[in-house]
């Protein structure tokens, strides 16, 4: 399987409000496959469609040891949130930058899973933020655009 | 969204490569950071921190551990005693860490390294609970213990430091090697006075003060990547400890001298010598190793040296390639190091006491044929930077009794400002708890003038 290019920040694509699945196709299903295979060729643990140049509401997110496993959420969102965590993030559409961000410790996710299911993610700590981070993007919203203490590298 | 940076694995497999495979822990550091992508200024502080602080406090981090845990440092896993290492470092050093932090941190780490978890997780938190109650060796009824724990050193450098100095010198020195080493660099005169390197740098607002020792060293109180100043791109500078510049200054080069440098990468000396001789004369420098002679070179290149020319040569055969007399051969030894411990966190751990006499040999070796490569009149320097008797005094003083034409040159201390109290010593031994420097031995001697 070919893995997509990923835009950076610069892309307006980024700043756009993604579209709701109305159906899951084979085609959703393939792109879904697709977004996980690049995030891992990234070395990442999340990616959202727009950031593949896609304005679907779909995320892929695997946070590794201790998670779920790999998670394909369609049209996501949140249901509850408590708590407050802040520290650093990295996102594949910023490359060599990172900063801090505020978010929730906890969150509930309500979405769709490719067998057209409804299912409840639950996470905390990192997998809380990773969530966030994944559909604020959805949403045209960039972690930089709340983070603190911004850094770049070379 | 990218993968969490986590400092604390990235210090601990560090950690791992200096005390288990033998890994410089400069070097080992440098190329672990350099090649991470995407840490920023507080990460690379931390791990620096966690790095250095666990391997140079090895001695007293292993005895908490073998009092709380069951097995033995030295019987458990290498990947087990190092998680366990960092960690406590982390407990009984950095305040700005919680405890309790260190431990879950350490505990993630070991599931991951080997399923150990449940042991780690059981000593730390013993230890958490008893902490208290550690049973410390008694500083008057072990002195050597003493030292060996309180400021985690080899049993054979705490014995040879008791006997050298007794307990209360002894500390202090052990102290000294503790403490953060001071930073200091050498005003290139032949580009800029140090009074005007010293106003250019406080105006990049870094904080610096001047040696009181030498004419030309500043010492750096901010913490600064030197090497990306632009003074530093220009050659207004070169990174060198205070101690090292008095060996320049000892041999007190003319202008249009011809010197051999003998063991000189990487070159803080033989530039130095060049400075004093405004570039002019010529300095042969010699190492044994091509890519430390290219060190040399760059040194030489930057801060705008013609005088050097680089000899691919071993010390100990130097009458092989020369027979014409020098004005000056300077003899910076390879030597055991026991006055620079500070310097490097693995200094301590990676030496052995068996390799002094080995050493010793090298540096009579390398001072005989020296001698014959001095003119009437020359002058030869004898340095090193430790502080064993073997390879300092003693060497000087058989090396003189076996040498009639030579004499220790007692007028050594005006070679250098405000050393009134070694005044009238040929031979001069620095040490941290009288000097307030690293250990330094230099020896001036003069050959006789033919009669």
């Amino acid at each position: 399987m070919s893995v997509y290019n990923i835009v950076t920040k610069e892309d307006k694509i980024l700043r756009k409000i993604s579209k709701p699945i109305p159906e899951i196709t084979p085609n959703v299903k393939k792109m879904l496959d697709r977004m996980l295979e690049t995030m891992y060729a990234s070395n990442g643990v999340g990616l959202a469609a727009p950031q593949v140049g896609i304005l679907k509401r779909a995320v892929v997110v695997d946070v590794g040891e201790g998670g779920p496993g790999p998670l394909k959420l369609i049209n996501p969102e949140i249901v509850e949130r408590s708590g407050v965590q802040n520290g650093p993030e990295g996102c594949l559409s910023c490359p060599n930058m990172w900063g801090d961000v505020r978010r929730s410790q906890y969150v509930k996710v309500k979405a769709t899973n490719p067998e057209g299911e409804e299912i409840i993610v639950e996470g905390e700590d990192f997998l809380a933020r990773a969530l966030q981070h994944e559909i604020d993007h959805l949403d045209g919203i960039l972690f930089i655009d709340t983070a603190t203490n911004i850094e770049y590298q070379k | 969204m990218t993968k969490q940076r986590n400092s604390r694995e990235l210090a601990l497999q560090i950690v791992y490569q200096i005390n288990e495979e033998g890994a410089y822990a400069n070097l080992a550091l440098d190329k672990a950071l350099f090649s991470c992508e995407g840490l920023d200024g507080r990460d690379k502080g931390l791990i620096t921190e966690i790095v250095y602080g666990s391997v140079k406090n090895r001695g007293k981090l292993d005895y908490v551990l073998d009092q709380f845990a069951t097995t033995k440092v030295k019987k458990m896993d290498g990947w087990t005693r190092n998680i366990l290492r960092t960690a406590l470092y982390q407990i009984l050093f950095l305040d700005k860490i919680p405890p309790s932090a260190a431990v879950n941190e350490g505990v993630k780490l070991a599931k991951h390294y080997g399923h150990v978890d449940k042991f780690v997780n059981a000593v730390l938190r013993n230890i958490l609970r008893g902490m208290e109650h550690i049973n410390w060796p008694d500083k008057e009824a072990d002195p050597v213990q003493y030292l060996m724990v309180q400021y985690s050193f080899p049993a054979w450098m705490a014995k040879r430091f008791l006997k050298q100095y007794g307990l209360e010198h002894a500390e202090a020195l052990c102290q000294w090697f503790n403490r953060p080493a001071a930073l200091w660099i050498r005003t290139n005169t032949l580009k800029i006075s140090r009074s005007a390197l010293k106003a250019e740098l406080e105006a990049a607002g870094i904080h610096v003060r001047e040696s009181r020792y030498t004419p030309e060293g500043l010492c750096i109180e901010t913490a600064v990547n030197l090497h990306e100043l632009p003074a530093f791109k220009q050659g207004l500078f070169t990174v060198q400890d205070e101690s090292s510049m008095l060996v320049a200054l000892a041999a007190e080069p003319a202008q249009g001298a011809r010197v051999l440098d003998v063991c000189s990468a990487p070159g803080g000396k033989t530039t130095h010598l060049a400075q004093l001789m405004k570039d002019s004369g010529v300095i042969y420098a010699c190492d044994i190793y091509q890519h430390r002679l290219e060190l040399i070179g760059e040194n030489c290149k930057r801060l705008g040296i013609h005088n050097v020319e680089l000899c691919l040569q071993d010390g100990t055969k130097l009458t092989e390639r020369w027979q014409e007399p020098f004005d000056a051969v300077l003899c910076d030894v390879p030597c055991s190091g026991l006055g620079v411990l500070g310097r490097r966190a693995d200094a301590r751990w990676s030496k052995a006491s068996e390799n002094i006499k080995s050493l010793c040999k090298i540096q009579r070796q390398i001072l005989e044929q020296a001698a014959q490569l001095v003119r009437p009149g020359g002058v030869l320097i004898y340095s090193t930077c430790t502080i064993t008797p073997e390879e300092n005094e003693q060497m000087v003083e058989a090396f003189l009794a076996a040498h009639e034409e030579y004499s220790l040159d007692e007028t050594l201390a005006d070679c250098w400002l405000n050393m009134e109290k070694k005044e009238g010593q040929g031979a001069v031994q620095f040490l941290p708890f009288e000097d307030e420097m690293d250990g330094f031995f230099i020896a001036r001697m003069v050959r006789r003038e033919e009669s």
